[in-house]
């Protein structure tokens, strides 16, 4: 049996697969069974049996308590599902998802999956990204490598879009349950990304919500009574939500009760939600000190990307229309499998390799790296300090000299400290790593203790805290996106 | 024999003063409880104040009375009475002072007095009478915030003025509301302190105890004084603002452990989102 390596786009809504063509060298989709490039990402659990995809949709309203979805949202939180009595994770849910998909690229390409790459928001932290890790190797994937989805997209653009001008270009995937905005500067033969930002609990699912709400009203206006959830649900509101992108007002039947819902008033209960994409944008501009004017293009990528008012807001902001590349629910797992491919060149065949070889992907570290220390200051309050600073471009390794407090100081805490925003309060920053040093006898106050974070070229961060009088030492490896390290 | 009658009258002398002591002490404890209410010339403090007389001081409503004014407000002796003026201006800010609220002042007081080595019954007396001062001119409508500004200054470092300033803040998020005159008052006696709105210990104070706290005001405008974007600057430097905002309580939504603190910040950034949609 032939060995392949594969690009997976793990999303809220729907995933899939994709790989470089064995004759053109080119990515392309992996349909499943039902001959779908995309599959639902929603599971029914009954008994013993496990449905994944458009049935376990189907049933989502029917039987509710049998159903997941939206497990993305989840994965890295405390999150249980109660099913038949039996208690599930996100990631033990994401992982019936991805064996799957497993399954449909084998039986569709009648080979051996030696190698996959899954897509995770650019916004995810290291515990959201070791959780969809442990789900893939719980699915029987061999997973080394994690690839942020807009990076992923801009790999597909930059593949697929022959003879873009070099420059800055916007990401701007809106999914069904996360928004995310990348701006790297493409060229033909070179992805180079250089910030991301993203809203996690922003999608396709939330406009939906907001037409639920409009719906609801107006059939309490119309009838005095309220709407029973099961008459009007979430997928009858995706399917009107695609009417309305069509059509300036749609009219939906519920008990002989007729309701008219305009897309201007659908609109204007969705610009808060659209307002919060167009404010990462800014915020990513923002932070490479660039202006809209020196971007050459938004790149739409995810379904709710078709949305008029998403694409009216951006042209408003950019001054011209949006890019709407190939398929935007196709883009991440197309560009997932350039990445996959890139990182296991010796698997592949010559076209394939070709079509590759010369392309070269930069990434940025997502996130700030610090550790706790005391400020400095007279209040000597516990603060965040940050050693690797967002956007930093990876591989690198920084350090930073701390000092000893007291004499006779036993001990020092040797914490590795994430967040997305530069924050100095303890309160706002994740703890990924705690660890405690034990100091040498004697032990003066303001002796050095570096502190070294190394970010690998394949997503690992060694941590090092160094007693430099002494060379006592501690030692971490922190996993962002690989399976290979502690 | 001599002797002994006066080793014992010695002793029952003691014994009497001992008694004495005793005696006068409880006295002074069962005073503790009588109501002070009718010393107070305002009508806003009655109720909750007699909590806060009977709990902590020995001294009797007669004691009280207030006949400050504006100039004579600030004058003090101990450097914690300026501070209990202030903490009682923020406490009725909005027109009352809650159970919740006193107790915050109970808790400053507390602590000072666990800070100072000797503490009289002058002391806590000029303490009572510093709220009763500041209730009292608060009542009858005069709120000399701005006057504060030089004798803070003078006496307390910004570290210090912080520190007060996060007492008002505790005040401020006692009963879980916050409500628009609380936040005005706040900002004024920031700014009479000398701490500017967007210092950086300032703002990660208000930021936690804000989140802890209901806000009243759904508008604009009180989105704004919430949030702490100064209604004076231009739509363009208040979006840039509002950015940073977004971008920080996005940041934090994923970290923040309590369920109601990340409910709290998806408030503020659906607020921020319906902020930036109505200014385009």
């Amino acid at each position: 049996m032939s060995k392949i390596v594969i690009g997976i786009d793990l999303g809220t809504t729907f995933s899939g697969a994709a790989i470089l063509d064995e004759s053109s060298g080119k990515p392309k989709m992996i349909p499943n069974k039902n001959g779908k490039n995309i599959t639902p990402s929603v599971v029914m659990i009954d008994g013993d049996k496990v449905i994944v995809g458009a049935s376990a949709k189907n049933n989502m309203f029917v039987r509710p308590n049998n159903v997941v979805d939206e497990v993305k949202r989840h994965i890295g939180t405390d999150k249980k599902y109660i099913i038949d009595g039996q208690e599930h994770t996100p990631t033990t849910i994401s992982s019936l998802i991805l064996k799957k998909i497993k399954e449909d690229v084998e039986l569709y390409s009648n080979a051996e999956i030696a190698s996959a790459v899954i897509t995770v928001p650019a916004n995810f932290g290291n515990n959201q990204r070791e959780e969809t890790l442990k789900a893939a190797k719980s699915a029987g994937l061999n997973v080394e490598y994690i690839v942020n989805e807009p990076t992923a997209a801009a790999l597909t653009y930059a593949k697929l879009k022959g003879g873009a001008e070099d420059g800055y270009y916007i990401i701007y995937d809106f999914g069904g349950g996360t928004f995310d905005c990348t701006i790297a500067n493409i060229s033909s033969d070179e992805v180079e990304v250089k910030t991301s930002e993203g809203v996690q609990k922003l999608g396709g699912k939330d406009l939906d919500n907001e037409l639920i709400k409009i719906v609801q009203k107006k059939y309490k206006d119309l009838s005095g009574k309220d709407l029973e959830t099961s008459k009007f649900d979430l997928n009858d509101a995706e399917r009107y939500k695609i009417d309305l992108s069509a059509m300036d007002q749609i009219s939906i039947f519920i008990d002989d009760v007729s309701i008219d819902v305009s897309r201007a008033e659908f609109e204007e209960a969705i610009t808060p939600l659209i307002s919060q994409s167009l404010m990462s944008i800014e915020a990513a501009l923002a932070s490479l000190d660039l202006t809209i004017d020196e971007i050459n293009d938004v790149i739409l990528v995810g379904g709710t990307s078709r949305t008029p008012l998403i694409q009216n807001s951006i042209a408003d902001l950019l001054g011209k229309k949006p890019l709407m590349f190939g398929n935007p629910d196709e883009s991440v797992a197309l560009g997932a499998a350039i990445y996959a491919a890139k990182k296991n060149i010796d698997l592949l065949n010559v076209n394939q390799r070709e079509s590759i070889d010369s392309f070269a992907i930069t990434d940025v570290c997502t996130k700030n790296y610090g550790t706790l220390a005391l400020d400095g200051s007279d209040s000597k309050k516990t603060a965040n300090s940050i050693i690797i600073r967002k956007d930093t471009r990876i591989p690198c390794s920084i350090s930073r000299n701390y000092s000893t407090v007291s004499d006779h100081q036993s001990s020092i805490d040797c914490s590795i400290t994430e967040c997305i925003q530069a924050e100095t309060d303890p309160e706002f920053v994740d703890i990924v790593a705690n660890e405690e040093m034990t100091l040498p006898v004697n032990c003066m106050k303001g002796e050095t203790v570096v502190v070294t974070f190394s970010y690998n070229a394949n997503q690992t961060m060694d941590c090092e805290f160094l007693h430099e009088k002494s060379g006592t030492k501690v030692s971490r490896q922190i996993s962002m996106n690989s399976t290979d390290s502690d | 024999m001599e002797l002994a009658l006066v080793v014992i009258g010695v002793v029952l002398y003691l014994c009497y003063l001992i008694l004495k002591a005793i005696f006068n002490f409880i006295a002074e404890v069962t005073k503790a409880t009588t109501e002070a209410a009718s010393t107070f010339h305002s009508n806003l403090m009655e109720s909750s104040i007699k909590p806060f007389i009977s709990g902590l001081t020995f001294h009797q409503q007669s004691d009280f009375d207030s006949s400050v004014d504006s100039t004579t407000f600030l004058d003090y002796e101990y450097k914690e009475e300026l501070v209990v003026k202030v903490l009682t201006m923020m406490a009725i800010s909005n027109n009352k002072m809650d159970v919740y609220e006193s107790n915050v002042i109970k808790d400053y007081i507390k602590v000072q007095m666990k800070s100072r080595e000797v503490f009289t019954n002058y002391y806590k007396m000029k303490i009572d009478q510093a709220i009763i001062d500041a209730s009292s001119l608060i009542s009858s409508e005069e709120y000399p915030v701005s006057n504060i500004s030089e004798k803070f200054q003078f006496n307390f470092n910004l570290d210090e003025r912080i520190d007060i300033l996060e007492w008002c803040m505790k005040i401020l998020s006692a009963d879980n509301k916050v409500q628009k005159d609380e936040i005005s008052m706040l900002h004024s006696i920031a700014s009479a302190l000398g701490v500017k709105l967007d210092h950086k210990r300032f703002t990660a104070l208000k930021d936690k105890h804000f989140l802890k706290s209901n806000f009243s005001d759904d508008s604009v405008e009180g989105l704004e004084l919430e949030l702490g974007i100064d209604s004076n600057l231009s739509i363009k430097e208040k979006k840039k603002i509002v950015v940073l905002l977004y971008k920080k309580w996005n940041s934090r939504l994923n970290i923040l452990k309590d369920k109601e603190d990340r409910k709290k910040a998806q408030k503020y950034l659906d607020s921020l989102g319906r902020w930036r949609s109505l200014h385009k």
